[in-house]
Protein backbone atom coordinates (compact mmCIF):
# COMPACT_ATOMS: atom_id res chain seq x y z
CA UNK A 1 0.00 0.00 0.00
CA UNK A 2 1.29 3.49 -0.85
CA UNK A 3 1.14 6.42 1.52
CA UNK A 4 -2.12 8.42 1.51
CA UNK A 5 -4.00 11.08 3.47
CA UNK A 6 -7.26 10.21 5.23
CA UNK A 7 -10.19 12.51 5.98
CA UNK A 8 -13.55 11.64 7.48
CA UNK A 9 -16.04 14.48 6.94
CA UNK A 10 -19.28 14.59 8.93
CA UNK A 11 -21.47 16.29 6.33
CA UNK A 12 -22.29 15.84 2.65
CA UNK A 13 -21.07 19.36 1.87
CA UNK A 14 -17.69 18.75 3.52
CA UNK A 15 -17.34 15.41 1.71
CA UNK A 16 -18.16 17.04 -1.64
CA UNK A 17 -15.54 19.71 -0.97
CA UNK A 18 -12.90 17.15 0.00
CA UNK A 19 -13.65 15.06 -3.07
CA UNK A 20 -13.22 18.07 -5.37
CA UNK A 21 -9.49 18.12 -4.56
CA UNK A 22 -6.91 16.58 -6.88
CA UNK A 23 -6.22 12.88 -6.18
CA UNK A 24 -9.17 12.50 -3.80
CA UNK A 25 -11.00 9.17 -3.76
CA UNK A 26 -14.24 8.32 -1.98
CA UNK A 27 -14.02 5.43 0.50
CA UNK A 28 -17.11 3.69 1.80
CA UNK A 29 -16.78 0.13 3.18
CA UNK A 30 -13.53 -0.42 1.28
CA UNK A 31 -14.30 -4.00 0.30
CA UNK A 32 -12.91 -3.48 -3.19
CA UNK A 33 -10.84 -0.30 -2.87
CA UNK A 34 -8.68 -1.40 0.09
CA UNK A 35 -7.59 -4.76 -1.41
CA UNK A 36 -6.84 -2.90 -4.64
CA UNK A 37 -4.68 -0.42 -2.72
CA UNK A 38 -2.94 -3.21 -0.81
CA UNK A 39 -1.98 -4.77 -4.13
CA UNK A 40 -0.66 -1.34 -5.20
CA UNK A 41 -3.08 -1.27 -8.11
CA UNK A 42 -4.48 2.05 -6.86
CA UNK A 43 -2.68 4.96 -5.23
CA UNK A 44 -5.16 7.68 -4.26
CA UNK A 45 -3.60 10.76 -2.66
CA UNK A 46 -6.46 11.28 -0.21
CA UNK A 47 -9.16 8.90 0.94
CA UNK A 48 -12.41 10.63 1.81
CA UNK A 49 -14.39 8.35 4.11
CA UNK A 50 -18.17 8.57 3.65
CA UNK A 51 -19.03 6.51 6.72
CA UNK A 52 -19.12 9.40 9.22
CA UNK A 53 -22.07 11.24 7.64
CA UNK A 54 -25.31 10.73 9.58
CA UNK A 55 -27.67 11.37 6.60
CA UNK A 56 -25.97 8.56 4.66
CA UNK A 57 -26.72 5.89 7.26
CA UNK A 58 -29.75 3.72 7.82
CA UNK A 59 -32.97 2.41 6.34
CA UNK A 60 -36.30 4.27 6.43
CA UNK A 61 -39.74 4.17 4.86
CA UNK A 62 -40.63 7.36 3.04
CA UNK A 63 -43.22 8.24 0.38
CA UNK A 64 -44.18 4.56 0.18
CA UNK A 65 -40.64 3.55 -0.75
CA UNK A 66 -37.63 2.28 1.12
CA UNK A 67 -34.77 4.78 1.38
CA UNK A 68 -31.35 3.40 2.19
CA UNK A 69 -28.42 5.64 3.05
CA UNK A 70 -25.45 5.24 0.73
CA UNK A 71 -23.07 4.27 3.54
CA UNK A 72 -25.40 1.71 5.12
CA UNK A 73 -23.67 -1.67 5.56
CA UNK A 74 -25.24 -4.79 4.08
CA UNK A 75 -25.85 -6.29 7.53
CA UNK A 76 -27.98 -3.28 8.53
CA UNK A 77 -30.03 -3.55 5.33
CA UNK A 78 -30.45 -7.30 5.91
CA UNK A 79 -31.89 -6.61 9.38
CA UNK A 80 -33.83 -3.36 8.87
CA UNK A 81 -35.27 -3.82 5.36
CA UNK A 82 -36.70 -7.23 6.19
CA UNK A 83 -40.23 -6.16 7.28
CA UNK A 84 -40.61 -3.79 4.30
CA UNK A 85 -38.77 -5.38 1.39
CA UNK A 86 -37.80 -8.96 2.30
CA UNK A 87 -36.25 -9.81 -1.09
CA UNK A 88 -33.87 -6.87 -0.79
CA UNK A 89 -33.02 -7.78 2.80
CA UNK A 90 -32.33 -11.37 1.75
CA UNK A 91 -30.03 -10.18 -1.02
CA UNK A 92 -28.08 -7.99 1.43
CA UNK A 93 -27.87 -10.88 3.90
CA UNK A 94 -26.39 -13.15 1.24
CA UNK A 95 -23.50 -10.93 0.19
CA UNK A 96 -20.04 -12.24 1.13
CA UNK A 97 -19.59 -13.24 4.77
CA UNK A 98 -20.34 -11.46 8.08
CA UNK A 99 -17.13 -9.42 7.94
CA UNK A 100 -17.96 -8.18 4.43
CA UNK A 101 -21.59 -7.47 5.36
CA UNK A 102 -20.57 -5.35 8.33
CA UNK A 103 -18.16 -3.21 6.32
CA UNK A 104 -19.40 -3.17 2.73
CA UNK A 105 -22.08 -0.61 1.84
CA UNK A 106 -24.81 -0.27 -0.77
CA UNK A 107 -23.35 2.98 -2.11
CA UNK A 108 -19.90 1.44 -2.43
CA UNK A 109 -21.31 -1.57 -4.24
CA UNK A 110 -23.26 0.34 -6.85
CA UNK A 111 -20.54 2.98 -7.31
CA UNK A 112 -18.06 0.21 -8.13
CA UNK A 113 -20.64 -1.71 -10.24
CA UNK A 114 -18.72 -4.98 -10.24
CA UNK A 115 -20.30 -7.21 -12.92
CA UNK A 116 -20.72 -9.98 -10.32
CA UNK A 117 -22.06 -7.80 -7.49
CA UNK A 118 -25.54 -8.52 -6.12
CA UNK A 119 -26.88 -5.01 -5.37
CA UNK A 120 -26.98 -3.64 -8.95
CA UNK A 121 -29.61 -6.26 -9.85
CA UNK A 122 -31.89 -5.13 -7.02
CA UNK A 123 -31.48 -1.45 -7.87
CA UNK A 124 -32.20 -2.06 -11.55
CA UNK A 125 -35.05 -4.56 -11.08
CA UNK A 126 -36.73 -2.31 -8.52
CA UNK A 127 -36.47 0.70 -10.77
CA UNK A 128 -34.82 2.49 -7.86
CA UNK A 129 -33.55 6.07 -7.88
CA UNK A 130 -29.93 6.77 -7.07
CA UNK A 131 -29.59 10.05 -5.19
CA UNK A 132 -26.17 11.67 -5.35
CA UNK A 133 -24.73 14.88 -3.93
CA UNK A 134 -25.62 16.52 -7.25
CA UNK A 135 -28.81 14.94 -8.65
CA UNK A 136 -31.24 12.03 -8.82
CA UNK A 137 -30.50 9.30 -11.38
CA UNK A 138 -32.96 6.61 -12.50
CA UNK A 139 -31.53 3.09 -12.25
CA UNK A 140 -32.03 2.60 -15.99
CA UNK A 141 -29.67 5.53 -16.63
CA UNK A 142 -27.25 4.80 -13.79
CA UNK A 143 -25.62 1.48 -14.79
CA UNK A 144 -23.55 1.96 -17.95
CA UNK A 145 -21.51 -1.25 -18.27
CA UNK A 146 -18.96 -3.24 -16.31
CA UNK A 147 -17.45 -1.03 -13.55
CA UNK A 148 -19.04 1.98 -15.25
CA UNK A 149 -21.81 4.23 -13.91
CA UNK A 150 -23.33 7.65 -14.54
CA UNK A 151 -21.38 9.04 -11.56
CA UNK A 152 -19.11 11.95 -12.48
CA UNK A 153 -15.88 13.09 -10.84
CA UNK A 154 -16.58 14.17 -7.27
CA UNK A 155 -20.09 12.69 -7.31
CA UNK A 156 -21.10 10.07 -4.75
CA UNK A 157 -24.18 8.08 -3.73
CA UNK A 158 -26.05 9.61 -0.80
CA UNK A 159 -29.11 7.41 -0.86
CA UNK A 160 -30.90 4.77 -2.91
CA UNK A 161 -34.71 5.00 -3.05
CA UNK A 162 -36.46 1.71 -3.74
CA UNK A 163 -40.10 1.47 -4.78
CA UNK A 164 -41.51 -1.58 -3.00
CA UNK A 165 -42.82 -4.25 -5.38
CA UNK A 166 -45.86 -6.45 -4.77
CA UNK A 167 -43.66 -9.53 -5.06
CA UNK A 168 -39.94 -9.98 -5.53
CA UNK A 169 -37.10 -12.45 -5.13
CA UNK A 170 -33.39 -12.64 -5.81
CA UNK A 171 -31.77 -15.96 -6.64
CA UNK A 172 -28.06 -16.24 -7.20
CA UNK A 173 -25.81 -19.09 -8.20
CA UNK A 174 -22.50 -18.85 -6.39
CA UNK A 175 -19.19 -18.85 -8.17
CA UNK A 176 -17.58 -21.85 -6.45
CA UNK A 177 -14.46 -20.06 -5.18
CA UNK A 178 -15.31 -16.42 -4.48
CA UNK A 179 -19.04 -16.99 -3.77
CA UNK A 180 -19.80 -13.88 -5.79
CA UNK A 181 -22.77 -14.28 -8.11
CA UNK A 182 -21.69 -16.44 -11.05
CA UNK A 183 -25.12 -15.30 -12.18
CA UNK A 184 -27.88 -13.71 -10.13
CA UNK A 185 -31.42 -12.71 -11.09
CA UNK A 186 -33.69 -10.23 -9.33
CA UNK A 187 -37.36 -10.36 -10.28
CA UNK A 188 -39.75 -7.63 -9.08
CA UNK A 189 -43.48 -7.54 -9.79
CA UNK A 190 -45.16 -4.13 -9.66
CA UNK A 191 -48.77 -3.14 -10.39
CA UNK A 192 -47.72 -1.89 -13.83
CA UNK A 193 -45.45 -4.78 -14.82
CA UNK A 194 -42.54 -7.02 -14.00
CA UNK A 195 -38.87 -6.06 -14.05
CA UNK A 196 -36.08 -8.66 -14.35
CA UNK A 197 -32.42 -7.72 -13.79
CA UNK A 198 -29.47 -10.05 -14.28
CA UNK A 199 -26.02 -9.73 -12.70
CA UNK A 200 -22.85 -11.76 -13.18
CA UNK A 201 -23.63 -12.93 -16.70
CA UNK A 202 -23.02 -10.14 -19.20
CA UNK A 203 -19.82 -8.50 -20.38
CA UNK A 204 -21.84 -5.27 -20.20
CA UNK A 205 -22.61 -5.66 -16.49
CA UNK A 206 -26.08 -5.77 -14.98
CA UNK A 207 -28.91 -5.76 -17.54
CA UNK A 208 -32.69 -6.10 -17.85
CA UNK A 209 -34.08 -9.15 -19.62
CA UNK A 210 -36.81 -7.53 -21.67
CA UNK A 211 -38.35 -10.72 -23.14
CA UNK A 212 -38.82 -12.24 -19.71
CA UNK A 213 -40.30 -8.98 -18.39
CA UNK A 214 -42.91 -9.02 -21.18
CA UNK A 215 -43.75 -12.69 -20.66
CA UNK A 216 -43.95 -12.38 -16.87
CA UNK A 217 -45.98 -9.16 -17.00
CA UNK A 218 -48.61 -11.15 -18.90
CA UNK A 219 -48.33 -14.29 -16.77
CA UNK A 220 -46.31 -14.24 -13.54
CA UNK A 221 -45.40 -17.92 -13.41
CA UNK A 222 -42.08 -19.69 -14.05
CA UNK A 223 -43.73 -21.54 -16.94
CA UNK A 224 -44.25 -18.25 -18.75
CA UNK A 225 -40.57 -18.03 -19.71
CA UNK A 226 -40.19 -21.70 -20.69
CA UNK A 227 -40.16 -20.92 -24.40
CA UNK A 228 -37.65 -18.06 -24.22
CA UNK A 229 -34.09 -18.46 -25.47
CA UNK A 230 -31.17 -16.57 -23.90
CA UNK A 231 -28.24 -15.79 -26.18
CA UNK A 232 -24.95 -16.63 -24.45
CA UNK A 233 -22.63 -15.45 -27.21
CA UNK A 234 -21.90 -12.08 -25.55
CA UNK A 235 -21.89 -13.38 -21.99
CA UNK A 236 -18.91 -13.73 -19.67
CA UNK A 237 -16.90 -16.88 -20.34
CA UNK A 238 -14.24 -17.91 -17.82
CA UNK A 239 -12.89 -20.92 -15.96
CA UNK A 240 -16.10 -21.12 -13.88
CA UNK A 241 -18.49 -21.29 -16.79
CA UNK A 242 -19.00 -20.54 -20.46
CA UNK A 243 -21.30 -17.93 -21.87
CA UNK A 244 -23.74 -20.70 -22.79
CA UNK A 245 -23.72 -21.96 -19.19
CA UNK A 246 -24.42 -18.47 -17.86
CA UNK A 247 -27.22 -18.04 -20.40
CA UNK A 248 -28.75 -21.26 -19.06
CA UNK A 249 -28.42 -19.95 -15.49
CA UNK A 250 -30.19 -16.71 -16.44
CA UNK A 251 -33.28 -18.66 -17.49
CA UNK A 252 -33.17 -21.23 -14.67
CA UNK A 253 -32.64 -18.61 -11.95
CA UNK A 254 -35.33 -16.32 -13.38
CA UNK A 255 -37.81 -19.20 -13.15
CA UNK A 256 -36.75 -19.95 -9.59
CA UNK A 257 -36.98 -16.29 -8.59
CA UNK A 258 -40.53 -16.11 -9.96
CA UNK A 259 -41.46 -19.24 -8.00
CA UNK A 260 -39.85 -17.86 -4.84
CA UNK A 261 -41.42 -14.38 -5.12
CA UNK B 1 27.53 -49.14 39.64
CA UNK B 2 27.37 -52.90 39.93
CA UNK B 3 31.10 -53.37 40.53
CA UNK B 4 31.24 -56.30 38.15
CA UNK B 5 32.89 -57.18 34.85
CA UNK B 6 30.86 -56.48 31.72
CA UNK B 7 30.73 -60.19 30.88
CA UNK B 8 29.09 -61.00 34.22
CA UNK B 9 26.08 -58.70 33.67
CA UNK B 10 22.89 -59.82 31.98
CA UNK B 11 19.89 -57.68 30.96
CA UNK B 12 16.56 -59.30 31.74
CA UNK B 13 13.06 -58.00 32.54
CA UNK B 14 14.20 -54.38 32.44
CA UNK B 15 17.02 -55.00 34.91
CA UNK B 16 20.79 -55.32 34.69
CA UNK B 17 21.83 -58.14 36.99
CA UNK B 18 25.18 -59.57 38.03
CA UNK B 19 25.01 -63.28 37.23
CA UNK B 20 24.58 -65.49 40.24
CA UNK B 21 23.93 -62.60 42.69
CA UNK B 22 20.99 -60.44 43.70
CA UNK B 23 22.85 -57.27 42.70
CA UNK B 24 20.78 -55.44 40.05
CA UNK B 25 19.97 -51.98 38.72
CA UNK B 26 16.85 -51.10 36.79
CA UNK B 27 16.98 -49.48 33.37
CA UNK B 28 15.67 -46.28 34.94
CA UNK B 29 18.46 -46.20 37.54
CA UNK B 30 21.11 -46.69 34.85
CA UNK B 31 19.61 -43.95 32.67
CA UNK B 32 19.39 -41.56 35.66
CA UNK B 33 23.04 -42.01 36.55
CA UNK B 34 24.05 -41.44 32.92
CA UNK B 35 22.62 -37.90 33.26
CA UNK B 36 23.75 -37.29 36.89
CA UNK B 37 27.35 -38.39 36.44
CA UNK B 38 28.84 -37.44 39.85
CA UNK B 39 30.67 -40.77 40.16
CA UNK B 40 30.97 -41.50 36.47
CA UNK B 41 34.29 -42.60 34.90
CA UNK B 42 34.43 -39.36 32.91
CA UNK B 43 37.91 -40.12 31.48
CA UNK B 44 36.69 -43.22 29.69
CA UNK B 45 32.95 -42.71 29.28
CA UNK B 46 30.97 -39.75 28.06
CA UNK B 47 27.84 -38.95 30.10
CA UNK B 48 24.37 -39.17 28.51
CA UNK B 49 22.49 -42.08 27.02
CA UNK B 50 21.59 -42.00 23.34
CA UNK B 51 20.94 -44.71 20.84
CA UNK B 52 19.40 -44.77 17.40
CA UNK B 53 18.24 -47.84 15.62
CA UNK B 54 16.41 -48.39 12.38
CA UNK B 55 13.66 -50.83 11.64
CA UNK B 56 13.72 -52.18 8.12
CA UNK B 57 10.33 -53.74 7.42
CA UNK B 58 10.25 -56.84 5.28
CA UNK B 59 7.61 -55.28 3.05
CA UNK B 60 5.31 -52.24 2.70
CA UNK B 61 1.99 -52.21 4.46
CA UNK B 62 -1.19 -52.38 2.41
CA UNK B 63 -4.38 -51.05 3.97
CA UNK B 64 -7.60 -51.87 2.14
CA UNK B 65 -10.91 -50.07 2.15
CA UNK B 66 -14.21 -49.39 0.47
CA UNK B 67 -15.76 -45.90 0.19
CA UNK B 68 -19.39 -45.09 -0.55
CA UNK B 69 -20.60 -41.62 -1.51
CA UNK B 70 -24.14 -40.35 -2.07
CA UNK B 71 -24.64 -37.17 -4.08
CA UNK B 72 -27.50 -35.08 -5.38
CA UNK B 73 -27.18 -33.40 -8.76
CA UNK B 74 -29.30 -30.46 -9.88
CA UNK B 75 -29.57 -31.11 -13.63
CA UNK B 76 -30.65 -27.53 -14.39
CA UNK B 77 -27.51 -25.94 -12.92
CA UNK B 78 -25.10 -28.89 -12.66
CA UNK B 79 -24.63 -28.27 -8.94
CA UNK B 80 -23.45 -31.35 -7.02
CA UNK B 81 -23.95 -31.74 -3.29
CA UNK B 82 -22.46 -34.55 -1.24
CA UNK B 83 -25.21 -35.93 1.00
CA UNK B 84 -23.40 -38.72 2.80
CA UNK B 85 -20.01 -40.38 2.82
CA UNK B 86 -19.08 -43.68 4.44
CA UNK B 87 -15.57 -45.09 4.70
CA UNK B 88 -14.68 -48.64 5.74
CA UNK B 89 -10.95 -49.25 6.11
CA UNK B 90 -8.84 -52.16 7.30
CA UNK B 91 -5.82 -50.46 8.85
CA UNK B 92 -4.71 -53.56 10.79
CA UNK B 93 -4.36 -52.96 14.51
CA UNK B 94 -5.31 -49.38 15.36
CA UNK B 95 -3.31 -47.79 18.18
CA UNK B 96 -5.25 -44.51 18.48
CA UNK B 97 -8.70 -44.60 16.84
CA UNK B 98 -9.32 -40.87 17.28
CA UNK B 99 -6.34 -39.69 15.25
CA UNK B 100 -6.90 -42.40 12.66
CA UNK B 101 -10.48 -41.18 12.13
CA UNK B 102 -9.26 -37.59 11.99
CA UNK B 103 -6.75 -38.57 9.35
CA UNK B 104 -9.52 -40.18 7.27
CA UNK B 105 -11.79 -37.14 7.73
CA UNK B 106 -9.06 -34.82 6.47
CA UNK B 107 -8.29 -37.06 3.52
CA UNK B 108 -11.93 -37.32 2.47
CA UNK B 109 -12.33 -33.53 2.72
CA UNK B 110 -9.30 -33.09 0.51
CA UNK B 111 -10.62 -35.70 -1.92
CA UNK B 112 -14.06 -34.04 -2.16
CA UNK B 113 -12.28 -30.76 -2.87
CA UNK B 114 -10.23 -32.41 -5.57
CA UNK B 115 -13.27 -34.13 -7.08
CA UNK B 116 -15.62 -31.14 -7.13
CA UNK B 117 -13.78 -27.86 -6.60
CA UNK B 118 -10.02 -27.45 -6.75
CA UNK B 119 -8.57 -26.49 -10.10
CA UNK B 120 -5.19 -25.15 -11.14
CA UNK B 121 -6.07 -23.53 -14.42
CA UNK B 122 -3.75 -21.80 -16.89
CA UNK B 123 -4.54 -19.78 -20.00
CA UNK B 124 -2.81 -20.33 -23.35
CA UNK B 125 0.05 -18.01 -22.34
CA UNK B 126 0.82 -19.96 -19.19
CA UNK B 127 -0.81 -17.37 -16.93
CA UNK B 128 -2.28 -18.96 -13.80
CA UNK B 129 -6.00 -18.14 -13.76
CA UNK B 130 -6.72 -19.58 -10.32
CA UNK B 131 -3.98 -17.73 -8.46
CA UNK B 132 -6.05 -16.60 -5.47
CA UNK B 133 -8.98 -17.90 -3.44
CA UNK B 134 -11.24 -15.67 -5.54
CA UNK B 135 -10.82 -18.29 -8.28
CA UNK B 136 -9.23 -21.32 -6.62
CA UNK B 137 -12.11 -23.13 -4.94
CA UNK B 138 -11.08 -24.71 -1.64
CA UNK B 139 -13.58 -27.00 0.07
CA UNK B 140 -15.29 -25.33 3.04
CA UNK B 141 -17.23 -26.83 5.92
CA UNK B 142 -20.51 -26.47 4.02
CA UNK B 143 -19.12 -28.48 1.08
CA UNK B 144 -18.62 -31.69 3.05
CA UNK B 145 -21.09 -33.89 4.95
CA UNK B 146 -20.67 -35.60 8.29
CA UNK B 147 -18.62 -38.73 7.65
CA UNK B 148 -19.24 -42.27 8.81
CA UNK B 149 -15.86 -43.92 9.40
CA UNK B 150 -15.50 -47.60 10.20
CA UNK B 151 -12.34 -49.57 10.98
CA UNK B 152 -13.92 -52.58 12.63
CA UNK B 153 -12.46 -54.97 10.07
CA UNK B 154 -8.97 -55.68 11.46
CA UNK B 155 -6.57 -57.89 9.56
CA UNK B 156 -3.28 -57.54 11.42
CA UNK B 157 -0.29 -56.85 9.23
CA UNK B 158 1.97 -59.92 9.26
CA UNK B 159 5.36 -58.32 8.71
CA UNK B 160 5.64 -55.76 11.50
CA UNK B 161 5.49 -56.49 15.23
CA UNK B 162 2.54 -54.15 15.90
CA UNK B 163 0.39 -55.54 13.08
CA UNK B 164 -0.31 -51.99 11.90
CA UNK B 165 -0.86 -50.54 8.42
CA UNK B 166 -0.59 -47.04 7.00
CA UNK B 167 -3.70 -44.81 7.13
CA UNK B 168 -2.38 -41.42 6.07
CA UNK B 169 -3.52 -41.25 2.47
CA UNK B 170 -6.46 -43.65 2.49
CA UNK B 171 -9.12 -40.93 2.67
CA UNK B 172 -7.58 -38.83 -0.09
CA UNK B 173 -7.13 -41.86 -2.35
CA UNK B 174 -10.56 -43.40 -1.94
CA UNK B 175 -12.74 -40.31 -2.03
CA UNK B 176 -12.24 -38.70 -5.50
CA UNK B 177 -13.32 -41.77 -7.49
CA UNK B 178 -16.20 -42.39 -5.06
CA UNK B 179 -17.49 -38.83 -5.59
CA UNK B 180 -17.10 -38.80 -9.37
CA UNK B 181 -18.62 -42.27 -9.75
CA UNK B 182 -21.55 -41.15 -7.61
CA UNK B 183 -22.14 -38.17 -9.90
CA UNK B 184 -22.01 -40.33 -13.02
CA UNK B 185 -24.33 -42.88 -11.39
CA UNK B 186 -26.79 -40.15 -10.38
CA UNK B 187 -26.86 -38.79 -13.93
CA UNK B 188 -27.32 -42.27 -15.42
CA UNK B 189 -30.21 -42.99 -13.05
CA UNK B 190 -31.66 -39.58 -13.87
CA UNK B 191 -31.88 -40.58 -17.52
CA UNK B 192 -28.71 -38.92 -18.83
CA UNK B 193 -27.39 -42.23 -20.18
CA UNK B 194 -24.89 -40.59 -22.51
CA UNK B 195 -22.81 -39.19 -19.61
CA UNK B 196 -20.06 -41.70 -18.93
CA UNK B 197 -17.18 -39.48 -17.84
CA UNK B 198 -16.55 -35.99 -16.48
CA UNK B 199 -13.04 -34.66 -15.81
CA UNK B 200 -12.23 -33.46 -12.29
CA UNK B 201 -13.05 -31.07 -10.86
CA UNK B 202 -16.68 -31.94 -11.51
CA UNK B 203 -17.78 -28.30 -11.44
CA UNK B 204 -21.39 -27.22 -12.02
CA UNK B 205 -20.48 -25.90 -15.47
CA UNK B 206 -18.85 -29.21 -16.46
CA UNK B 207 -21.80 -31.27 -15.21
CA UNK B 208 -24.20 -29.05 -17.12
CA UNK B 209 -22.04 -29.26 -20.26
CA UNK B 210 -21.91 -33.08 -19.96
CA UNK B 211 -25.70 -33.28 -19.61
CA UNK B 212 -26.24 -30.98 -22.58
CA UNK B 213 -23.28 -32.25 -24.63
Amino acid sequence: MYDFEFVKPSSIAEAAKALAADGAQALSGGQTLLPTMKQRLAAPGTLVSLTGIAEMQGVCLSDGGLHIGGATPHAVVAAQAKPHYPALAALAGGIGDPAVRNRGTIGGSIANNDPAACYPSAVLASGATVVTNKRKIAADDYFQGMFTTALEEGEFVIEVRFPIPQKAAYVKFNQPASRFALTGVFVAKFADGVRVAVTGASNDGVFRWAEAEAALSADFRAEAIAGLVVDGSDMISDLHGSGAYRANLVKVLTGRAVSAA
Amino acid sequence: MLEAAEGDIVFEDGKFQVTGTDKAKTFGEIAFSAYVPHNYPLETLEPGLEETSFYDPANFTYPAGAYACEVEVDPETGQVSVCSFTCADDFGNVMNPMIVEGQVHGGVGQGIGQALLENTSYDENGQLLSGSYMDYAMPRAEDVPFYTVDHSCVTACTHNPLGVKGCGEAGAIGSPPAVVNAVIDALQRGGYKHVKHIDMPVSPARVWAAING
